[in-house]
């Protein structure tokens, strides 16, 4: 083996993955959603077209699920044929959400494509040229539940001129993201690759230089929580070492923003302030459309505005229709009114009135935890009690009764202040 | 800021009346009863909030006419207002205007901030009926005590409307068993969807059935392509060797047809040849037959040329003839007329001389002619102008002359013998005139008749001396004018007009005698000038003559003729000279005829049999008679060369089809044994052979289209299925509202929580905060009950207000006796008026003999307290009582007394 290779490193692709977390009732976004993990695969192969990659790896959950929408599949199948038409090979290696043991259409997938074994770390030499160019090693999940340490399987052979690992891997143990096939860098490090291509942690992130222990993180956002850049690693590897270069593939940009609303006096500066937050989203998001969260906080004198009936609604239409007139456009998925009237809530505190009473039975509340959840508790029992339980998590005690005291404190002060 | 005067202009049985000038503390205003003091009350708060309306309905104070119409006076340090409502839609419109100081348009606004048209009715303008309502009023939505009591406790919001505001927010979005509510509705969507997912997941089960059929459809796909390809490979073979033998049979058969055609060819090309004759010796000649024919065009035109010659001759003969004629000379006389150049030139000229000089004559005629008629008509004239004067002579100018001159010595001589006369106004004949006009008129106007009678005889006499004179009278004639008279051929008497008339007719006479003599002149010019043409013209004609004869021409010939003449015979030499050529060239053509008929005849003659000599015209059938013979003497010999050549080719085509003959049938031989049959088989096994193997073959192939088709229809549906993205817009859309609901849920617990929060804060504050304005009221409680009751309790709920005595023993209001619980209810408004700080602060509090039902004691206590709040607030206290009235004097020092009298109707 000798020479240089130049492939893509990709993972999470997450297709046809359904969004979590967003509200989308505007047809244009909806159908831009829908369409967004197919696109991002899209930018991919344009990208392993473009570059002249030998080959592309894909490092885990290329599927959403076991049970592959038959959609994804075909989807997926026609990418694979593109890539193949332009010479490029493609290598899979399975995650926790698509792994071997699944449904699947049993469409024949073209000859380009290489799904890793999942017993063993399966070693494939690519050729250039005719001549043996690069070793990949790879291993696919059996099940969702991959729990051993499968980087201790990965070994380079010695007369590998350029080793690349592909593995869907949870690196030490990250809290948030499920613990699969857990391992450690030096796990990895022992493995001597030149390079390692890892899925499961959809942040991108170079966890080494050398070697490059590399996650390319998703191609597309999934959630509003999976804001930043999303794309794909363009990898040049020889004997002297790896160039990598980022590429972005997602079709739709996830933000978020809090605007404090210390200085705004009235709804106008409020929107205005809101549009900047949109301007500064999509000059961000680099030219895609962006979905995006904003959340208004501080004292602000247009608190009593936005308290008002209605009113927060009417502002919330308002972005969205201008943002939606943006082109490219955005989407604005919640504005969250986190504003406090103008109240010196120790002024309050210091009285002795049925305002002060009223501060004191909130600090009383917040300065234990345990009768505070049980007080929210109590509200919430009927309204929870309706509700599936996958469809609302346990409510935030400490903020509802802050809100519920500051709105109390809004409609008996504030107001007659207005 | 205080209520000065209360202006009833019409307002019940009030209309007219006027309270005032009340106090800025406490005014006790003292009447009987109807003397008003309740309508008052009513007016300040009619003034103040608006009349009743439909909606709002009250009874009483009604006025008949313009409606009602009162006003307030309020005064301070910087001025003084009215305030002035007439009865109208909507309450009545409020007026205000200054009478003092600056206006002051939002008086009434500043007045009543804070305090609705119920709250002034019980708390600050009441009478016994009020009492209670403080209390009742609790229960309803429009909660006065609670409203003030906030008020009261820094707060302008009522804390049991927040709560119920949240708690109706709350409602809103979620109640149990609800359907409408926002949450519900989010649920039930929410189970939609979910349904909906589920029916698509059935679908997708069903979408794996299909995967799982497809992939045995495709195990099944191979092998039954492969038992198709076989029986396909059979079939091919026997096709292709069945076309290949049925091929050769047909080659065969056609190879034979071909041997019969070529055979009865070869042999008629053979008889063919055996019955043609060669003439050797017609060949033998052919050259110079050939050689002579080749020149038989040019020969035979000549002959047809020969009869267009002398068809030309007698052309020209004709022409010369015929130019003799034209000419009207005989034809020796024009063929010796030379014609030459010259002649041509004088025959022009002469006749261009002698036309010019007719002309000539002729005009000059004409001229004569008309000259002649001109001098006819002025002799004419002349005659008619001199026989009335009588000049009948030759020269009749002279004597015309000399009758001007008699005329001209008669009228001098005339002139001479009146220049002797007078002639003027005859001014005797003017004065008789004149006088007799005056006559006349002073007779008529003096009624003289006599005077006017002679004025008359006066106006005649004078008007005939006038006339008389005006007319002239004859004097004696002299020798000379007498001979003049005689030369005019005039009488003596001859007068002016006479002498007038002699002198114009002379003038006539002259003047025509003048123009006769110019006539003659010009006649006798004209008879010069056509004497003179007419010797020119028969100079010219001798000349011609002279011409003529020397060319020996016909002395009368015109010029015109002589030219035709010319031509004539010009024409006629022509014609003579191309006669002559024409018939020379024709007798050179007829020989050269007659010499190449010779020399054909003679070559042919030999060989074949010729037709018979006729001359000139024969001589196209010879020729043709020759080459038909020879053209058919090669001929036979071509068509032997022909089917000399034929025959060699014929016999090879014969040979080599007789080969192809033998092959197909060796072939035939081949394919039989190559399928076993060749031992009693025939080319009819072979074919139902391939019939056999063609419907295997339609067989698996519609196995194998069946199977294919199956497993296209299976492809499309999955492929359907996989294009169907109603699963993710499923899922996009719950994932929608479970954001919605989450966030519905948290406006819920936030709205909720609230709601509870002030719930318990209103349980701790009534508990261990009573406000001032209950504290207040307490006090005012003791006093007025002499310390019977130590302290009040007023929940911000609907619960009764709670009267604790000396003993800490609660009493509910309505277990109080009338005038206890009046004046527990005195005590609170008292309470809430000292706590209200600017609510209100300007207003006047109006009370209607409140203290009625209440005991002497605690009546002044009541007082002391009224008193006591008149300190910082104006009141007004109406009563009926005049104890009441002298209680108030002993407890309240400094106020104002004023007495009303029952308004009388």
């Amino acid at each position: 083996m000798s020479g240089s290779v130049r492939f893509v490193h990709a993972a999470d692709l997450h297709l046809d993955a359904p969004f979590k977390g967003v509200d989308a009732d505007d047809p244009r976004v909806r159908e831009a959603l829908i369409a967004a993990t197919l696109g991002a695969l899209d930018v991919v192969v344009e990208t392993c077209i473009e570059r002249e990659a030998d080959f592309l790896v894909l490092a885990g959950d290329v599927y959403n699920s076991a049970d592959k929408p038959l959609r994804t599949e075909f989807a997926f199948r026609e990418a694979c044929a593109r890539l193949d038409a332009a010479g490029v090979r493609v290598f899979i290696a399975r995650g926790n959400h698509d792994p071997v043991v699944g449904h699947s259409a049993g469409l024949e997938m073209p000859s380009n494509v290489h799904v890793f074994a999942s017993d063993v770390v399966e070693r494939v030499v690519v050729q250039c040229d005719g001549k043996p160019a690069c070793a990949l090693y790879g291993r696919s999940f059996r099940t969702v539940a991959e729990r051993d340490n499968l980087a201790r399987g990965f070994s380079r052979e010695l007369d590998d001129t350029l080793a690349v690992g592909v593995l869907h891997t949870n690196v030490g143990g990250r809290e948030g993201h499920g613990p699969y096939a857990p391992c450690s860098l030096d796990d990895l490090r022992a493995a001597r690759m030149d390079y390692w291509a890892l899925g499961h942690i959809h942040r991108p992130e170079v966890l080494s230089e050398d070697p490059p222990i590399v996650y390319s993180g998703c191609t597309q956002g999934l959630h509003p929580g999976e804001t930043g850049e999303r794309g794909c690693t363009v990898v040049t590897l020889d004997e002297r070492g790896a160039t990598l270069e980022r590429v972005s593939t997602a079709r739709v940009a996830w933000a978020t923003a809090s605007v404090v609303a210390d200085e705004l006096e009235d709804i106008d500066a409020v929107r205005d302030a809101l549009q900047c937050e949109v301007d500064r989203a999509l000059e961000e998001a680099g030219g895609i459309p962006v979905v995006l969260r904003l959340e208004l906080t501080g004292r602000s004198g247009a608190h009593a505005e936005l308290a008002r009936m209605k009113a927060l609604d009417d502002l919330l239409a308002d972005i969205r229709a201008s943002g939606l007139a943006r082109e490219p456009w955005a989407w604005i998925d919640r504005l969250r009114d986190s504003t406090r009237p103008v109240i010196d809530l120790d002024l309050v505190r210091s009285g002795s009135d049925f305002a002060a009473d009223l501060v004191a039975l909130t600090d009383t509340l917040l300065a234990d935890t345990d009768a505070l959840d049980a007080y929210v508790a109590t509200v919430a029992k009927p309204i929870l009690g309706a509700l599936d339980s996958r469809d609302v998590s346990a409510p935030d005690a400490r903020s509802v009764i802050v809100r519920a005291r500051d709105r109390a404190l809004d409609r008996l002060i504030a107001e007659e202040q207005r | 800021m205080r209520l000065q005067r209360i202006e009833a202009v019409r307002y019940g049985r009030l209309t007219g009346a006027t309270l005032g000038d009340l106090d800025a503390g406490l005014t006790v205003v003292l009447g009987p009863n109807e003397a008003g003091k309740s309508t008052y009350t009513s007016l300040v708060r009619h003034v103040l909030f608006g009349y009743p309306t439909a909606a709002r309905k009250e009874s009483g104070y009604f006025v008949s006419g313009d409606g009602r119409l009162g006003r307030l006076v309020f005064s301070d340090s910087e001025g003084s207002w009215v305030l002035e409502r007439a009865e109208g839609p909507h309450g009545g419109a409020l007026r205000t205007r200054a009478l003092a100081g600056e206006e002051h348009p939002d008086l009434a606004v500043e007045l009543t901030r804070g305090v609705s048209a119920l709250a002034y009715r019980i708390v600050f303008g009441f009478g016994l009926d009020e009492m209670a309502a403080i209390e009742d009023q609790r229960a309803t939505g429009d909660d006065v005590l609670s409203r003030l009591y906030a008020a009261s406790a820094g707060l302008q919001v009522s804390p049991h409307e927040v709560r119920a505001a949240l708690e109706k927010s709350a409602g809103e979005i979620f109640t149990p068993g609800g359907r409408k509510r926002e949450l519900n509705t989010l649920i039930s969507e929410l189970r939609t969807v979910r349904a909906e997912e589920r029916a698509l997941r059935t679908r997708s089960e069903e979408f794996a059935d299909d995967q799982e059929r497809l992939a045995a459809l495709r195990e099944r796909l191979p092998v039954l392509r492969e038992a198709l390809e076989r029986s396909r490979v059979g079939l091919t073979g026997l096709v292709v060797a069945v076309d290949r033998a049925d091929e050769r049979l047909s080659d065969i058969r056609d190879q034979e047809e071909s041997l019969i055609l070529l055979r009865q060819e070869r042999k008629r090309m053979a008889e063919e040849l055996d019955a043609i004759v060669i003439d050797e010796a017609l060949l033998a000649a052919a050259p110079e037959l050939d050689a002579l024919l080749d020149e038989a065009p040019v020969h035979i035109e000549s002959v047809r040329s020969l009869a267009a010659a002398r068809d030309a001759v007698a052309r020209a003969s004709s022409r010369a003839g015929d130019a003799a004629v034209r000419s009207g000379l005989e034809h020796d006389a024009l063929v010796g007329f030379g014609a030459s150049h010259e002649d041509a030139v004088s025959i022009d000229e002469a006749r261009d001389a002698l036309q010019r000089l007719e002309l000539q004559v002729e005009s000059r005629t004409e001229t004569l002619e008309r000259e002649s008629a001109v001098l006819a008509r002025a002799q004419a004239a002349a005659n008619r102008v001199l026989l009335p004067l009588g000049i009948v002579t030759d020269d009749p100018g002279d004597a015309i002359a000399e009758r001007l001159s008699a005329l001209e010595a008669l009228e001098s001589a005339r002139v001479a013998s009146s220049n002797g006369s007078s002639h003027g106004l005859d001014l005797p004949s003017l004065v008789m005139l004149v006088s007799g006009v005056v006559a006349i008129a002073a007779g008529v106007y003096l009624r003289e008749w006599v005077t006017a009678g002679i004025g008359g005889v006066l106006v005649i006499a004078g008007l005939w001396f006038l006339l008389r004179s005006r007319a002239g009278v004859p004097v004696a004639l002299g020798d000379d004018e007498r001979s003049a008279l005689r030369v005019l051929g005039l009488q003596p008497d001859a007068g002016t007009l006479d002498l007038s008339r002699m002198r114009r007719a002379l003038e006539n006479a002259r003047t025509a005698v003048a123009a006769l003599e110019a006539a003659t002149a010009t006649v006798a010019e004209a008879e010069r000038d056509v004497s003179l043409a007419r010797g020119a013209l028969e100079t010219r004609r001798t000349l011609w003559g002279s011409w003529l004869e020397e060319r020996m021409l016909p002395a009368g010939l015109s010029p015109a003729a002589a030219a035709t003449a010319i031509t004539a015979a010009r024409e006629a030499r022509t014609a003579r000279e191309s006669e002559a050529e024409l018939r020379e060239d024709l007798a050179r053509k007829s020989a050269a005829i007659d010499d190449y008929i010779s020399r054909l005849r003679s070559a042919a003659k030999p060989l074949m049999d010729l037709p018979v000599p006729s001359g000139h015209d024969g001589l196209p059938a010879l020729v043709n008679r020759i080459k038909e013979h020879l053209g058919s003497g090669r001929a036979h010999a071509a068509r032997a060369d022909e089917l000399l050549r034929e025959i060699r080719p014929a016999d090879a085509r014969i040979a080599a089809e007789e080969a192809r003959l033998e092959k197909a049938q060796a072939d035939i031989r081949e394919i039989l044994e190559r399928f076993d049959l060749v031992e009693g088989g025939t080319l009819d096994d072979l074919r139902v052979r391939r019939s056999v193997a063609e419907r295997e073959e339609a067989e698996a192939a519609r196995a194998f289209e069946s199977l294919v088709g199956d497993i296209s229809g299976l492809e499309a549906r999955l492929e359907q299925g996989a294009r169907e993205q109603q699963g993710i817009e499923l899922a996009l859309t719950e994932s929608g509202l479970v954001e919605r609901v989450a966030d519905v849920v948290d406006r819920y617990l936030v709205d909720a929580c609230a709601a509870r929060i002030l719930a318990d804060a209103q349980q701790r504050y009534e508990r261990e905060r009573q406000p001032e304005v209950v504290r207040e009221a307490g006090r005012l409680f003791s006093t007025m009950t002499g310390g019977r009751y130590q302290s009040l309790t007023v929940p911000l709920d609907e619960g009764r207000i709670e009267a604790f005595d000396a003993h800490a023993a609660a009493h509910t209001s309505d277990l109080l006796s009338r005038g206890t619980a009046e004046q527990l209810y005195l005590s609170i408004r008292l309470g809430l008026i000292a706590r209200l700080g600017d609510i209100g602060s300007a207003l006047p509090v109006l009370m209607d003999d409140v203290l009625v039902n209440f005991d002497p004691e605690r009546r002044e206590g009541a007082a002391e307290a009224i008193a006591q709040l008149a300190e910082r607030r104006q009141i007004i206290f109406f009563t009926c009582h005049p104890e009441t009235a002298a209680v108030f004097s002993r407890m309240a020092g400094d106020h104002t007394l004023l007495e009303i009298d029952r308004i009388c109707t």
